[in-house]
């Protein structure tokens, strides 16, 4: 693959992205043979085993060499080797575009980037969704380096929008994806946790892997001290005049129960949740995947 | 309320009070905006403490209004009064500045005189008042004088008119000037205050009752700091006052030290063709007299003058003098017929005619009224007592050869206040032969005999006197006969009178033929004139010099200089064209009176002894009569009857900082 330069995607980070391996823990299933085995049995070079035939089994798979030698129907069978798909969603809303050095943003179409390129290193596919409060930019799965290409323009040439739904994103995206997969929704999450999961559902149901990335500026986390401040919301333009040192404490403690409201949420439904702060390397957050 | 501002210009600062209701005010409408990602949780927060935030707000409001205010009023410094009633603090104030422009007030202080420092004071206080206040400023000198002629609120002139003030070299009528400043208050309404800045001379102001009327507050600025040290010319006298031509005339200097340190200083004389240094030695606190003899010289004015080497108070290091020296003295003979001596009177008509400096002149009635040098009566009987005190009371000095009756020893006894021993009555005895001895030979009188070169002057045998004549008190006997009666004797307190018990007729005295006669006569009388303790020619600063002419001139004809020869502005006093005076009070220093560029006459100013002793009132003295008195801006308390209330609110503000800072960490 070649290495073109592009912003969020650095020669000097796909250095460190070459010795990353995409592992996801589960196999998924996919129409060409792939890295990953799939629990599914088929047509493949590697053998598995031998059973014996049960009525209703593929007698394409029986071994007759066997049954030469045994006067027995054995079928031999083998582990199918299909590709992963992923599926970013990209949360491109306003408060998206918090921060300093890098915005939230940027930190996360660094990690976006990153992931596609990883994905497409080990020739499984991958797709991109940008959105807010509904899909902007949609990128159907593929695994070519042309592909890739047209995932870094996307995400060079996307900019913070409007209010978040990703609930609504969700919902919205559902019909678009034809196979289950890696749903990787990389977001600020400042939305309902219970629309958020409620939207969820469809894609496990349908036995999607889902890894809910949380990103937070430091500044969201801990309130900086500013005195009497107007606080303007990126999304919504609304203004709440306060206090920084009086609200400093309650802020933080709501902020750690809506951390919290979604991890318990997530892993309630087998969801992996990441709390990633954009003061730290997005490299920690393969860690993930490696579970 | 009876509370005073000190610093009442001040006032205008109350208005910061308002200043953290209008910080909160308005650093709520408009703090600086911070784009935040989402407003969510923030919303949330301040909905949730809002419940108990905003009674800590307003508490905190609350609490920092109250700190600024109280240290504003502290700073305001007020007083509060328990008794005195007084105005309310914010009605329209009228203020009279009554400013101490005595001569004390030209002493330095620092950097500055106490008068420059008084119209600082006044300045200030000016810079104090309101557009609707009204003031005025009231110069303490001789004659108080007050800037406008009534209350004014034209602040600006007043305040120019401070500041181009100079001090006099007068004394100050400080009731008068109180009494003025009352009348100018008088239908003022509103506040009526007056301030009084002065330097509180010791000298001046002791035991002066400063009391005002109920409704007006009298308010006492000290501008004397320290107790500043003088050394000053308080008195110069000459003696004779009146000299004739070619006398000695002896300047007495009376020098005073008004610090706590012994001084050495010299003494300038100058009189006529004679000057004359002195080296004098002054005790701490103490005083001194020069002496210095000059010759008076030409019939006319004489200048003399005294001075010291200046010091940091030169006003008072300088004093002059005018001695009027005349072509003879003026002596009266009044004879009677029972004069048991019939050869007296014409034996000092001879006597004075032989001496060239004395005209005689017979005085045919004690009271015609002639001014005379010296009266001299032979045989007198008592009559026209009162007439005779008034003449010695004039200067005259008297030599009495009396009649032998009681009326006329008792005439003697009252017109000197001596008091004859009991015993036998005044009688004229002929008797045996008697000497006379010196009864005191370091009296004035023989001063040229004890050289030797004008004889012995008890020289002579003598067979007739007077006895009885002795006398217990005031009296200085010269001479007397060997047996102890007196001869001659000066009487009284100021020993202008001399009683003579010398007969001169040959019959009874070969006394009047000695050659020492003549001498001796001449220093009597050059002596009895000598001990009439006349005081100090001149006048003092602040009043006008006055000057008569013998014939009469135009106004334009006649001029006053002073020493450096700057023309005076001269009025007429008087209508009959002899009487002249200066139309302003003058300042010290030896003036001279012109006739068509001639002069005529001297006019000595001096300044005024009381205000060399610069020493100020203590404290005490200064608030004494319900007075509010402050020492250079700096509060003296009157405990009695002031309570200063800044104390009390600066510990108020800093309580409510501490509680605003409890309120905030609470919060926290």
């Amino acid at each position: 693959m070649s290495k073109p330069a592009y912003k969020y995607l650095r020669p000097e980070d796909i250095r460190k992205l070459e010795n990353f391996e995409f592992a996801p823990r589960a196999l998924v299933e996919g129409y060409l043979a792939g890295a990953h085995r799939s629990r599914q049995r088929g047509s493949s070079i590697e053998f598995h085993e031998y059973r014996q035939y049960t009525p209703g089994d593929d007698k394409a798979f029986i071994d007759w060499r066997v049954y030469a030698r045994t006067d027995r129907y054995y079928l031999r069978t083998h582990n199918l080797e299909t590709n992963l798909e992923g599926h970013i969603f990209l949360d491109s809303s306003a408060s998206m575009g918090f921060g300093n050095n890098p915005t939230k943003l940027e930190y996360a179409s660094f990690f976006a980037a990153a992931l596609a390129y990883l994905i497409l290193a080990n020739n499984d596919r991958v797709s991109l969704q940008i959105f807010d409060d509904k899909i902007r930019h949609y990128a159907p799965p593929g695994s070519t380096s042309l592909h890739l290409q047209h995932l870094m323009h996307l995400l060079e040439t996307n900019q913070p929008g409007n209010q978040t739904s990703v609930a609504e994103a969700l919902r919205r995206a559902y019909p678009l994806l034809k196979r289950k997969g890696t749903l990787v929704v990389i977001s600020d999450f400042f939305d309902e946790p219970a629309a958020i999961f409620h939207a969820l559902s469809p894609y496990l149901h349908r036995g999607f892997r889902i890894h809910l990335f949380h990103i937070l500026a430091p500044g969201e986390i801990d309130l900086e001290q500013r005195g009497l401040a107007a606080f303007v919301d990126m999304e919504t333009r609304g203004r709440v005049i306060a206090h920084t040192g009086g609200i400093r404490q309650a802020y933080r403690e709501a902020m750690e129960a809506h951390q919290r409201g979604l991890r318990q949420l997530a892993a309630r439904k087998g969801i992996h949740y990441t709390l990633a702060r954009t003061d730290t390397s997005y490299f920690n957050l393969f860690d993930q995947f490696a579970q | 309320m009876n509370v005073v501002f000190l610093n009442a210009a001040l006032t205008g600062f109350l208005a910061l009070a308002l200043l953290p209701l209008l910080v909160h005010l308005f650093a709520r409408a408009r703090p600086p905006e911070y784009r935040f990602s989402s407003n969510t949780f923030i919303r949330r927060v301040v909905r949730e403490t809002m419940r108990v935030r905003k009674p800590r707000e307003w508490l905190l409001l609350l609490l920092r209004t109250l700190a600024v205010l109280a240290l504003i009023l502290a700073f305001l410094r007020p007083f509060w009064f328990p008794q005195k009633p007084v105005g309310g603090v914010f009605q329209k104030r009228n203020v009279v500045f009554i400013v101490d422009a005595t001569a004390s007030m030209a002493a330095v202080e620092g950097a500055q005189t106490r008068f420059s420092a008084a119209c600082a004071e006044v300045a200030h206080g000016l810079s104090g008042l309101s557009a609707s206040d009204t003031a005025d400023i009231l110069w303490m000198r001789a004659a108080p004088e007050a800037v406008f002629p009534a209350l004014s609120n034209n602040l600006r002139y007043l305040q120019d008119a401070a500041r181009r003030a100079t001090v006099s070299s007068e004394t100050g009528a400080i009731a008068p000037a109180l009494k003025r400043a009352l009348d100018l208050l008088e239908n003022a309404e509103g506040r009526r205050e007056i301030r009084v800045i002065s330097d509180f001379q010791q000298s001046a102001w002791a035991g002066v009752e400063t009391a005002v009327p109920k409704g007006v507050e009298l308010q006492k600025i000290q501008v004397s700091h320290e107790e500043a040290r003088n050394t000053g010319i308080i008195r110069l006298r000459c003696e004779p006052e009146s000299p004739v031509t070619g006398e000695e005339v002896v300047l007495f200097c009376d020098i005073r030290n008004y610090s706590p340190q012994a001084r050495h200083c010299s003494v300038y004389f100058s009189g006529g063709e004679t000057r004359q240094s002195q080296e004098v030695l002054l005790g701490e606190w103490g005083a001194a007299t020069a002496v210095c003899r000059v010759k008076a010289g030409r019939p006319g004015p004489m200048a003399v003058s005294a001075a010291l080497d200046e010091d940091n108070f030169p006003g008072d290091d300088k004093r002059w003098a005018v001695v009027p020296v005349r072509e003879s003295l003026r002596v009266g003979i009044y004879e009677t017929p029972e004069c048991p001596d019939p050869a007296l009177a014409a034996t000092w008509r001879k006597a004075l005619a032989a001496l060239g400096w004395a005209r005689v002149e017979k005085v045919s009635a004690l009271d015609s009224g002639d001014p005379l040098d010296i009266l001299m009566l032979a045989g007198w009987t008592g009559e026209g007592t009162e007439a005779v005190q008034s003449r010695m009371q004039a200067g005259t000095a008297v030599i009495c050869f009396p009649a032998p009756t009681a009326a006329a020893l008792a005439a003697v006894a009252k017109v000197t206040g001596a008091a004859p021993e009991p015993g036998p009555a005044l009688r004229w005895e002929e008797a045996a032969e008697h000497t006379l001895r010196l009864a005191d030979n370091k009296a004035d009188l023989f001063r040229i005999f004890t050289q030797g070169n004008y004889g012995d002057p008890s020289r002579g045998h003598l067979r007739a006197r007077l006895t009885g004549g002795r006398w217990r008190e005031n009296a200085a006997p010269l001479l007397e006969y060997d047996d102890g009666v007196p001869a001659l004797a000066r009487l009284g307190k100021n020993a202008a009178f001399t009683w003579w018990n010398l007969p001169v007729d040959a019959r009874w005295s070969d006394w009047a033929g000695q050659a020492e006669f003549i001498p001796l006569f001449g220093e009597l009388l050059a002596t009895c004139r000598a001990r009439t303790g006349a005081g100090e020619s001149g006048i003092e600063a602040g009043e006008p010099a006055t000057a008569r002419i013998e014939h009469e001139a135009l106004l334009s004809e006649i001029t006053l200089a002073d020493d450096t020869g700057a023309a005076c502005p001269v009025v007429a006093k008087g209508a009959d064209g002899r009487g002249f005076a200066s139309r302003d009070p003058l300042k010290p220093g030896l003036y001279a009176w012109n006739f068509r560029q001639t002069p005529i006459a001297y006019s000595a100013v001096n300044f005024p002894a009381i205000e060399s002793d610069l020493r100020a009132l203590p404290a005490a003295e200064v608030t004494r009569g319900n007075a509010l008195a402050t020492l250079g801006g700096h509060l003296l308390q009157d405990a009695n009857t002031a309570t200063p209330l800044w104390p009390w609110l600066l510990a108020l503000g800093c309580l409510l900082l501490v509680a605003e800072g409890g309120v905030l960490l609470c919060k926290d």
